[in-house]
């Protein structure tokens, strides 16, 4: 036998290396994609050394709540601290433990947990999955059992737990604090305003709604408008391929690089509308697409600072994003300063963005805007004849041009009609 | 040829391709290991030394800051208002601007400056508004002793905030120029910058350390991004400036890093228009 090996030890050495040549092909062919990911990841993080924006930054809860020992809740508010930012990096420091399911389906005791007494509540603007929560952070929860977040309850009272609530089939999880301090919450907006609230269950959604009428104040700031030459070089181009062709039409350019991409872009109002066939395999799961379209962004040059998640349609695989100013969401019908991103399982990716974005704020002398009580608003819209199709109510800022380089920013309610959000003075019109 | 030469020329041939097959595979897997934005920099900082840059040590801390409108004092404003209680001096108020000559100079320590200035800037019948400054040692030097004005908990790094102490060949300080800006309003909630290794390590990645020099500070200090015609008002916000100094001619150039987003803010700050068209 080894006399035999021994004679023919060549023809056994060449077949092995011939196998493992095989199987190292194989593995190229079957799996392309790990000669192309590594540059894409070198790509975006060079894009990464621009901002100080992590992914988690781009998915962070927007409001902030404190109940008190009554189950009065007020909203925070704050010019000048960042209350979102601050607990943030409090809770990041934590050790999250077991999370266990204490009860799902039930809205009253839902409703419960989210009015407990004493309590801040930290509330994302639509779900986010269990782990873009670990990574805003720095946690390790099992996401699997915690599969959606609307809300983080932290009660104030010394127990070392808090509270994970997803508003789909009212999941109510309890999450242990196994290292942590959470009386270092209790000195949290202090100094901040504060709006009277509540909670309420609509269409199978908790929203908050605002007692009694309040005022914000009108924001200025600098409009940015992007180059359509660098939003589509950025889209578009690669380090291998740059030629980009385009046509023009109708007040329309659109722009391809003889892939399956194009960009089209709208010269009347700066808006761009992408689209990429990358086909059924190579399309991302639901699971990874906001880590995908958070590097979308920080590749198509937008400045991260002031946008956040705000909201998920089509089981996730349509994600928004909008500019935030003092809290609330800057709202606009051509999407101005935000975007919103598209990928299908049928392979197709869209992106609609805009050339506008806000950054740098800006010195204004007017005169704050008082808003009326949620319910005052919505018996104000009773009368309309749309109302049984208005869904959903929430505050925002409305995006109001004051001439090419100023935008000025007027708080006021917006409605949800038809997969819009409305400025509601349009219906009581 | 025979067979086994055959046999020979393909194990090598193989084996060529299974080895640069597997090492490209592997040397992929350690790039995607090691390039988190952390170790570049410290990576980028170790290139620096390469290239006879020079540096001390720098900070990986995350700090915070505003954006901050602020107008600078002019006729009427809190500095002239000030200006009647100042005792021992001559003093005019012009151009937004306070000059005064001292009756007497005052000696000073020129190693430490702010022994005797802190004092002097402490008492309200020598400097007015003294208790908003501090002394700037980066920005004086041996004509000029600098006293910055705080604003958000930061030194303000503009000549709209600053007292300029005039010192003469005997070290003596005769008189001072000063600014103030007030007004000061946070424009938006605080939010965190780039931290000092992040400015330097963006610079140098932008070619804009040159070789053979030396960084000799970096300081996170307030400084003017734009003006507006709204009242006079201007925009403020947290600026990473740089000092580097070439090695063989001496010059010496200060880089504003805009600390919230990483970019070089270069010249004077532009104007905006915030007039409203629509109405």
């Amino acid at each position: 036998m080894i006399r035999k090996l021994k004679t023919n030890w060549l023809s056994i050495a060449l077949a092995v290396v011939v196998i493992v040549s095989l199987v190292l092909s194989g593995i190229i062919w079957t799996n392309p994609f790990q000669y192309e990911r590594p540059r894409k990841e070198v790509l975006s993080n060079q894009a990464q050394q621009m901002t100080t924006q992590s992914m988690g930054d781009l998915y962070l809860p927007t409001t902030v709540v404190k109940t008190n020992k009554n189950n009065k809740q007020e909203m925070l508010y704050s010019q000048k601290e960042n209350l979102v930012l601050q607990l943030q990096k409090t809770i990041k420091h934590w050790q999250l433990g077991h999370a266990s399911v204490v009860k799902t389906n039930n809205s009253d005791v839902y409703l419960g947990y989210l009015r407990q007494a004493n309590s801040i509540t930290l509330t994302y603007p639509d779900e986010v999955a269990g782990s873009t929560f670990n990574q805003t952070f720095s946690q390790s929860i099992d996401s699997d059992r915690v599969k959606q977040v609307n809300h983080i309850v932290i009660p104030l009272n010394g127990r070392h737990e808090i509270y994970l609530l997803s508003d789909h089939h009212y999941g109510v999880y309890r999450v242990r604090i196994s290292k942590g301090d959470v009386t270092k919450l209790w000195k949290v907006g202090k100094q901040a305003q504060r709006v009277p609230v509540d909670h309420k269950i609509v269409n199978g959604q908790a929203v908050m709604v605002y007692l009694r009428s309040f005022s914000l104040p009108v924001l200025s700031y600098q409009v940015n408008r992007q180059k359509i030459d660098n939003l589509s070089t950025n889209l578009l181009g690669t380090s291998r391929r740059t030629n980009i062709a385009t046509h023009h039409y109708d007040n329309k350019t659109t722009y391809t690089d003889g892939t399956n991409r194009r960009l089209v872009y709208h010269q009347q109002n700066g808006t761009i509308n992408y689209e990429n066939d990358i086909s059924k395999d190579n399309v991302d799961s639901t699971s990874q697409l906001p880590s995908h379209f958070y590097n979308v962004l920080v590749k198509a040059g937008m400045p991260l600072d002031n946008i956040r998640y705000d909201g998920e349609s089509s089981h996730g695989r349509v994600l928004t994003y909008r500019t935030y100013a003092g809290g609330s969401p800057i709202i606009n019908e051509n999407g101005y300063g935000g975007a919103k991103m598209q990928a299908t399982t049928g392979g197709i990716e869209r992106y609609w963005m805009s050339l506008y974005t806000i950054q740098v704020p800006l010195p204004t002398e007017e005169q704050n805007v008082k808003l009326a009580a949620t319910s005052t608003v919505l018996n104000e819209l009773h009368a309309n004849s749309h109302f049984k199709d208005l869904h959903g109510i929430r505050v925002g800022y409305l995006w109001k041009t004051s001439n090419s380089q100023v935008v000025k920013l007027v708080p006021t309610y917006f409605v949800r009609y038809r997969g819009n959000w409305v400025d509601y003075t349009e219906f009581i019109k | 040829m025979n067979f086994k030469r055959i046999q020979w020329i393909f194990l090598v041939a193989f084996l060529i391709f299974d080895i640069v097959v597997i090492s490209t595979l592997l040397v992929q897997n350690r790039f995607t290991i090691s390039n988190g934005s952390y170790n570049q920099q410290t990576m980028i900082i170790k290139e620096m030394h390469g290239d006879a840059i020079s540096c001390g040590p720098l900070s990986n801390r995350q700090q915070t800051g505003y954006y901050l409108s602020g107008s600078r004092s002019s006729d009427n404003g809190q500095l002239e208002q000030q200006v009647s209680r100042l005792r021992n001096q001559d003093c005019r108020f012009n151009d937004d601007e306070l000059t005064s000559e001292l009756n007497t100079p005052v000696k000073i320590n020129p190693r430490h400056p702010a022994k005797r200035l802190d004092r002097m800037v402490a008492n309200p019948r020598l400097i007015a508004l003294g208790s908003d400054y501090q002394y700037s040692p980066s920005l004086s030097d041996k004509n000029v002793v600098i006293y910055s004005q705080r604003v958000a908990n930061r030194s303000l790094f503009t000549n709209e905030g600053q007292i300029r102490f005039r010192l003469n060949a005997n070290h003596e300080v005769t008189g001072y120029t000063q600014t103030y800006l007030e007004n000061v309003k946070t424009l938006r909630p605080q939010e965190t910058v780039i931290s000092q290794q992040h400015a330097v390590a963006w610079l140098y990645k932008h070619n804009l350390i040159p070789n053979n020099s030396q960084v000799r500070w970096a300081k996170l200090a307030y400084t003017k991004l734009l003006a507006t015609n709204n009242h006079n008002q201007a925009v403020y916000l947290p600026t990473w400036v740089v000092e580097i100094k070439t090695k063989n001619s001496g010059t010496v150039q200060r880089i504003r890093v805009n600390a919230f987003n990483s970019t070089v803010l270069k010249g004077t700050p532009a104007n905006v228009n915030t007039d409203d068209k629509t109405n």
